[in-house]
């Protein structure tokens, strides 16, 4: 944040003392911050003009959480947009919210609590927005898990798929005998059943 | 008041350019048809549940033009394909097991696009209606039974 | 209209044009002439989730007093599937259909934003002829959107007839999208580097006969739905939104532009071959529920011009990018695309960690933007009013809840 040769670099550009936009391969003009510089930076581009939130998206890695915000400007001339980004450690993922600036904030960041489970102080109703209020655990985390999922490896076919593999050969040709099929059923639906309701409770 | 007597005129306008312009639609030809006693007129390239091709003259009747390389399975994003090669060395390469769960499968279309053999296409059956869950649960003998169909030209050409 | 209290009412402060003229006309026939003795409560209404006017599963509940909604709160959620999650167990090409079930009004511009995502991603450079192919099928994506949008708006302010016209119209453009890639709803067409097939023989002149024909017509259907004495009177001045409020919103796509805020992604982060096609961006200025209708029928106009445009201009040429290899494995990195889905600004951002499957891809939903300023727009409109403006914000709730 404290670069100070900053100026006719290129494709950078000082918003104000100390904020500095470069452009990154792939995703245009970013701005990476301390989370603790985070709401000051915040400030000083709605200051700058991005007047309109985009959207907050978080990354999950091993040790810590990758926040990126997306903040497009209506009045500036170029460089419209800014990926502000920053960093929170999994084991306090706090962060100072954004919703003082721009209410639009206010979903995106109950949705990132919502999957990653980031704590936005400051938000006004810090509540789940897609799950239901009791779900455990934050799903889009790297080590979440519950018995719905069915996760894709290359090499290993789901449990699913290989009852599947066993049945067509009874199951495909008899066109006539549609009742007689279905007693053949229960046993795969019960235990489909039995994984359904005892779900969401086991993460964490 | 003359607020109201514009309201009266703007009203009636409405109502007037309304049936006008049903007046007009009446003209056109009819766009719907009488689905179950009209076949619809399904495009070339209409997507319906994957099928394998047989290669007419070329390959006896439970074969067919697939040799069992997975590519498709691999493909599928859903995983609803299962392919298992002959074990048996001196065979041709064919597959011994063929299998396509269509409760899964999202008609996408990414299996006929990858095969390298132009072997497996998308069929035009959109009917797939059964009371049985069990019978969506197509083997290589019933994907088999659809229409023969000639071997495209080039592989991977088509859709 | 004879619960209402009228010193309730002046508390409240409602700024809202047709209330007042309401008032004036009870006024005038003097049928709230003695309502201080009638006590309102406020109730709470639920709205959903499954209500015929909710575009979805949406639930809500209104707080009313009489019929003035003072309160609302949104739940959503009823529609998700978590993408993003499934996206990190798929392949980058395999992710392509998924991104169909977001937007399924218009599921191709989904595609094309996702791929556009990855193409900056890897630096993948599209073919001409399949850019153009994508600018006239986004177009024509558009116009069927935006055709979904006036037929259920009209049909939410009791006009049924404009429906089948417009639903009859849009069939066109299935039958098209049905003719290049198979498919009526779930199109899975554009690819990392291109499109999946070029456009058969006689399509483009199939889509110039279209267009040229909707063309005529889009005069009698604006005069049959935004002209009509009933359509004007539900939507005229009803929950207007200023250019400030709009943007503290967060709106993106014809409701943003409907406030005066010049904000299209195919003028302000030029894509594809967009900045050789002359076209308006169309701003209207009240806000309103009105203008918020008129913007989307004056953007089909414009999506004809392109699409007439960029059927003139068509090369020939490859419709698929040399040197992808069928085991797509982009270098390390980040990549965020955005492109002007009928909706709004639709973004994909992509982050790879070098293998086949994205480490994470995080879809921005304009629907889930727009329906954040519901509760701002349209408390203090009365509650018959409020299925109106959820509708001119046109969500769709495979993008909200994605």
């Amino acid at each position: 944040m404290s670069d100070e040769n900053i100026m006719n670099q290129g494709n950078s550009e000082e918003i104000s003392a100390g904020i500095k936009i470069v452009e990154e391969k792939g995703i245009g003009y970013t701005l990476t911050v301390e989370r603790e510089d985070l709401f000051k930076a915040a400030s000083a581009l709605k200051e700058a003009g991005f007047d309109l939130f985009l959207f907050v998206s978080g990354i999950d890695y091993p040790e810590s959480i990758k926040l990126t915000y997306r903040v497009y400007s209506s009045k500036r001339q170029n460089k419209l947009a800014v990926m502000l980004k920053t960093e929170v450690p999994k084991s306090d993922p706090t962060v100072d919210s954004l919703v003082p600036l721009w209410s639009a904030a206010n979903w995106h960041e109950r949705e990132t609590y919502d999957l990653y489970g980031v704590i936005f102080k400051g938000h006004p109703d810090l509540r789940r927005i897609f799950l239901p209020q009791d779900w455990v655990g934050y799903p889009l985390r790297k080590d979440y898990s519950d018995d719905h999922m069915t996760v894709m490896d290359d090499g290993k076919k789901d449990k699913d798929k290989a009852a599947a593999k066993d049945k067509p050969a009874a199951a495909a040709p008899k066109e006539s005998a549609e009742k007689q099929d279905a007693p053949e059923q229960p046993s795969d639906i019960a235990d489909a059943n039995e994984v359904s309701t005892n779900g969401s409770d086991k993460n964490e | 008041m003359a607020g109201r007597i514009s309201n009266f005129i703007d009203a009636w306008k409405s109502i007037v350019i309304g049936h006008s312009v049903t007046a007009k639609k009446l003209r056109e030809p009819r766009s719907t048809f009488f689905y179950p006693y009209e076949p619809p007129k399904l495009e070339e390239r209409y997507r319906g549940a994957p099928m394998l091709v047989r290669i007419a003259g070329e390959t006896d009747e439970k074969e067919g033009a697939c040799t069992a390389c997975g590519l498709c399975a691999k493909a599928c994003p859903v995983n609803c394909i299962t392919v298992e090669r002959n074990k048996d060395k001196e065979a041709p390469l064919k597959a011994a097991v063929w299998n396509l769960d269509l409760t899964r499968c999202m008609i996408c279309g990414l299996c006929a696009e990858t095969c390298p053999q132009g072997a497996l296409k998308m069929s035009h059956d959109f009917e797939n209606a059964v009371y049985v869950k069990d019978k969506l649960i197509y083997d290589m003998e019933r994907v088999l039974r659809r229409p023969v169909m000639v071997k495209a030209a080039e592989p991977g050409s088509e859709e | 209209m004879g619960l209402i209290k009228m010193s309730k009412l002046e508390e409240m402060k409602i700024s809202n044009h047709n209330l007042s003229e309401l008032e004036k006309d009870l006024a005038l026939n003097g049928e709230v002439e003695s309502t201080e003795d009638i006590v309102t409560e406020e109730l709470a209404i639920h709205f959903g989730p499954q209500h015929p006017s909710a575009h979805g599963v949406f639930h809500a509940i209104f707080h009313v007093k009489g019929e003035v909604v003072t309160k609302i709160e949104p739940d959503i959620g009823y529609l998700h599937r978590c993408f993003e999650k499934i996206a990190e167990n798929r392949t980058y090409t395999q992710f392509i259909p998924y991104t169909d079930r977001m937007d399924y009004v218009a599921s191709m511009t989904n595609n094309w934003a996702y791929c556009m995502a990855v193409e900056k991603l890897a630096g993948i450079e599209v073919p001409e002829r399949a850019e153009h192919i994508r600018v006239i099928v986004g177009e024509l994506q558009r116009i069927a959107s935006h055709l979904v949008f006036l037929s259920t708006a009209g049909s939410e302010a009791g006009a049924l007839t404009p429906f089948v016209y417009f639903f009859d119209e849009r069939e066109g453009i299935l039958t098209l999208y049905e003719k290049i890639c198979g498919a009526r709803l779930t199109y899975n067409y554009i690819r990392i580097g291109g499109v999946r097939a070029d456009a058969p023989e006689g399509w483009l002149d199939d889509t110039l006969a279209f267009v040229t024909r909707l063309k005529k017509r889009m005069y009698d259907y604006d005069r049959l739905v935004l002209g009509n004495y009933i359509f004007k009177k539900r939507f005229i001045g009803v929950a207007p939104f200023s250019a400030e409020q709009a943007l503290d919103w967060g709106l993106t796509g014809p409701p943003l532009r409907s406030t005066g805020v010049s904000y299209d992604v195919r003028r302000s982060d030029p894509y594809s071959v967009y900045p050789r096609l002359e076209f308006d961006v169309v701003v209207k200025y009240k806000g309103d529920n009105y203008d918020r209708a008129c913007i989307r029928s004056d953007e089909i106009k414009q999506s004809i011009r392109i699409i007439e445009q960029a059927i003139e201009q068509i090369p020939e040429g490859p419709v698929k990018a040399d040197g992808i290899a069928k085991v797509f494995k982009p270098a390390a990195g980040e990549g965020y695309g955005h492109v002007e889905s009928p909706k709004g600004d639709l973004g994909f951002y992509v982050v790879s960690d070098g293998t086949t499957k994205p480490y994470r891809v995080k879809i921005q939903g304009p629907s889930f933007g727009n329906l954040q300023a519901l509760p701002a727009m349209s408390e203090g409109t009365y509650i018959g009013d409020v299925v109106l403006t959820l509708g001119t914000l046109d969500p769709v709730f495979g993008e909200v809840d994605r």
